[in-house]
C-alpha cells in the first residue's frame, strides 16, 4: 500500500509538470498566435488616435480579492496599467491618457495619498532607469505628466521632471494625469489667454488645453459619470463603461472598446461635420 | 495579397458580429420599453394624473436630483410634446431645474409650441402648482404668469450654441471684474473655478450643474453639453425618446439614488 501510494504521488506530480509544460508549449504560444491575429484583424478597420482611461475600482477590487489593504489594489492597478499600455502601442494607438490621480483625491485619507505618492515615485524611479529608459528611447514613448505638480511632494516633482524627457524622439504619447482635474486645465487655458491679452472665446480655450480630443474614453468598475476629467475634449468621443475593476482590465476589452468605436465612427465623422458646418 | 483579402474578411465578419449583438441588444431593450410601456398604460389607463400620482407615490428616495437635463442627441429624436412630458416627470419628482438640449438649436426655434404642450399637460395632470418657465439665451417665457404658484421649475432650452460660450462668457466677466483672481497655482485655481461657475448664465438665470443627465442616442458617444458643468453628472443613455416615459424615469432616478461616493471620498 506504500508502494502504491508513492506511486500515486509521482504520477500526480508528473501529471502537474506535464499540464504545465503542455501550457508553457501550447497555449501561451497560441495565446499569443491568436492575439497578433486579433490585432491583425481589427487593425483593417480604423484604430483610434487616442484612447483615454479612467482606472476606476483599485479599491474595490482589493476588498473583492482579500487582499487585506486597499494599496495593494493600487499595486494591482499599475500592473494592469503596463499591461494596457503595452495592448494599446500593439494595436497602434499613439496617444493614452490615465486619470492617475485627481485633485479631488487629496481629500482621501492621508496614508493613502502618501502610499500613492509613494508608488508613483517608486514606480517613476524605475522607468528612468537607464536600461528602461533605453528600450523607452528605442520604442519612441514620450512621457508627459499633467496636473498641478506644485501640490505634489518635491521627490515627485524631480522624479517627474526626469521623466519628462523632451529630447526623446516621439511615436507614441503616454499622458499622465496626475493632480489635475479639467477644470483646472481650463482654468489654466483661461489664466493663460488673459496673461497674454487675448480675447478668452471658447476656440482660444480648445487651443490653449493640454491634453487633445480622446477617440475613446474609457472607464472601469460599471460607474457613468466623467469625475472631471477630459470634458472640455471628450465631447462627440465614444464612452465605453466596463463592469469590471480597473486590474481586470483585459486586452479582450480593449478589443471590444475599438470594435464599438469603428461600428460608431461614421455617425462620430457625421457629427463632427454637421458640428464643424454649425 | 491574399492574406490582406482574408485579415479584411475576417475584420468585416468580427465587425458584422458587433453590429449584430448591439442590435439584437437594441432590439431587446426596446421590446423591454414597450413592454413596460403597455404594462403602464393597462395599470393607469390613459390618465397621466394618475401614472403621474402613482409614480411618484412608488418611488420613495432618499436622494432625488435638483435638477436634470435631457439631451436629444439626433436631430429626428427631437419632439417638442416628449420634451414637455419630460419635464414634468422631473418636476413631479422633485427637480427644480430641468435642461432641455439639442445639439441643432430646434428645440429654441419652437419655444410656443413646447409652451402649449406644457400647458395642455399641465391642465389634464392636475400640475396647477407648478409655475413652468422655459428659460432661453433669448428672454423666459411663462407657462401661465397669472396666477402665483407653490413650486418654479426653471426649464432650459439650449442648444450647442450655448454649451461652451457661457464658459468664455463667464471667464471674460471674471477676468475682466476679478483680474487678481485669475491665478492658478496650487489651491488658487478653485477660486477661479468657483467664480466661472456662479458666473455661466443662460440669459439672466445661473446655470448650475445637473446631478443627472439623459441621452437620447443610440451610441453611447459624449454630447457637447455644457463641458463645464458636468463634472459630477450621472450620464444615462436612453435610446429612442418616445420609449421613454415614467416608469423609465425611475429607473434613472432609482440608479442615482444609489450611486455611491465621489472620487473614492
Amino acid at each position: 500500500r506504500r508502494r502504491m501510494g508513492l506511486l500515486a504521488a509521482v504520477a500526480r506530480r508528473m501529471l502537474t509538470l506535464v499540464a504545465s509544460a503542455a501550457y508553457l508549449v501550447v497555449v501561451v504560444p497560441a495565446a499569443k498566435v491568436v492575439r497578433l491575429l486579433v490585432i491583425w484583424v481589427l487593425s483593417q478597420g480604423a484604430i483610434p488616435r487616442h484612447v483615454a482611461f479612467i482606472m476606476d475600482g483599485n479599491r474595490r477590487f482589493a476588498r473583492k480579492k482579500h487582499m487585506g489593504s486597499v494599496t495593494k489594489g493600487h499595486s494591482a492597478g499599475f500592473s494592469s496599467l503596463q499591461m494596457v499600455m503595452k495592448n494599446c502601442f500593439d494595436l497602434g494607438v499613439k496617444e493614452l491618457t490615465v486619470y492617475g490621480f485627481s485633485l479631488e483625491n487629496f481629500k482621501r485619507k492621508e496614508e493613502e495619498v502618501q502610499f500613492l505618492m509613494k508608488l508613483a515615485e517608486d514606480k517613476l524611479r524605475v522607468i528612468t532607469s537607464p536600461e528602461n529608459r533605453k528600450a523607452a528611447e528605442q520604442n519612441g514613448v514620450l512621457i508627459k505628466f499633467i496636473g498641478a505638480k506644485e501640490l505634489l511632494p518635491k521627490s515627485l516633482q524631480e522624479c517627474i521632471s526626469v521623466a519628462e524627457d523632451e529630447s526623446s524622439p516621439k511615436l507614441v504619447e503616454m499622458n499622465v494625469c496626475f493632480a489635475y482635474t479639467s477644470r483646472w486645465e481650463i482654468a489654466v487655458a483661461v489664466e493663460q489667454i488673459a496673461k497674454e491679452g487675448g480675447n478668452i472665446t471658447s476656440e482660444a480655450i480648445s487651443k490653449k488645453l493640454q491634453l487633445s480630443p480622446p477617440d475613446i474614453l474609457v472607464r472601469t468598475s460599471g460607474e457613468h459619470r466623467f469625475s472631471d476629467f477630459l470634458l472640455w475634449q471628450g465631447a462627440q468621443s465614444v464612452f465605453m463603461v466596463h463592469d469590471i475593476f480597473w486590474p481586470e482590465y483585459s486586452f479582450w476589452n480593449l478589443v471590444s472598446a475599438i470594435l464599438y468605436y469603428q461600428w460608431a465612427l461614421p455617425e462620430i465623422s457625421r457629427r463632427k461635420a454637421v458640428n464643424m458646418n454649425a | 495579397v491574399m492574406l490582406e483579402w482574408l485579415a479584411r474578411v475576417l475584420w468585416a465578419a468580427a465587425s458584422l458580429a458587433v453590429r449584430a449583438y448591439c442590435a439584437v441588444l437594441a432590439v431587446g431593450r426596446e421590446a423591454s420599453r414597450a413592454w413596460v410601456n403597455a404594462r403602464e398604460r393597462a395599470l393607469f389607463g390613459r390618465d397621466p394624473r394618475e401614472a403621474l400620482r402613482r409614480s411618484r407615490e412608488r418611488l420613495a428616495l432618499e436622494k432625488r436630483p435638483a435638477h436634470v437635463a435631457f439631451v436629444f442627441a439626433r436631430p429626428r429624436y427631437v419632439r417638442c410634446e416628449k420634451a414637455a412630458e419630460l419635464a414634468c416627470l422631473a418636476a413631479v419628482h422633485g427637480a427644480r431645474t430641468v435642461t432641455l438640449f439639442d445639439d441643432t438649436g430646434l428645440l429654441k426655434k419652437q419655444i410656443t409650441t413646447i409652451l402649449g404642450h406644457l400647458s395642455t399637460y399641465v391642465k389634464q395632470a392636475d400640475l396647477g402648482c407648478f409655475q413652468f418657465v422655459l428659460n432661453t439665451a433669448n428672454g423666459q417665457h411663462y407657462v401661465d404668469a397669472t396666477e402665483t404658484k407653490s413650486h418654479t421649475v426653471m426649464v432650459h432650452v439650449v442648444s450647442q450654441e450655448e454649451s461652451r460660450r457661457v464658459v468664455a462668457t463667464a471667464a471674460t466677466e471674471v477676468a475682466l471684474q476679478k483680474p487678481r483672481q485669475l491665478e492658478t497655482r496650487g489651491t488658487a485655481y478653485e477660486t477661479l473655478a468657483d467664480d466661472i461657475s456662479d458666473a455661466t448664465r443662460i440669459g439672466s438665470v445661473v446655470f448650475t450643474e445637473p446631478e443627472v443627465v439623459v441621452v437620447f442616442d443610440d451610441y453611447t458617444i459624449i454630447p457637447n453639453f455644457f463641458p463645464w458643468h458636468i463634472r459630477l453628472s450621472e450620464f444615462f443613455w436612453a435610446g429612442r425618446p418616445d420609449r421613454f416615459g415614467a416608469l423609465q424615469l425611475e429607473d434613472v432616478l432609482r440608479g442615482y439614488a444609489h450611486t455611491e461616493k465621489r472620487f473614492g471620498v
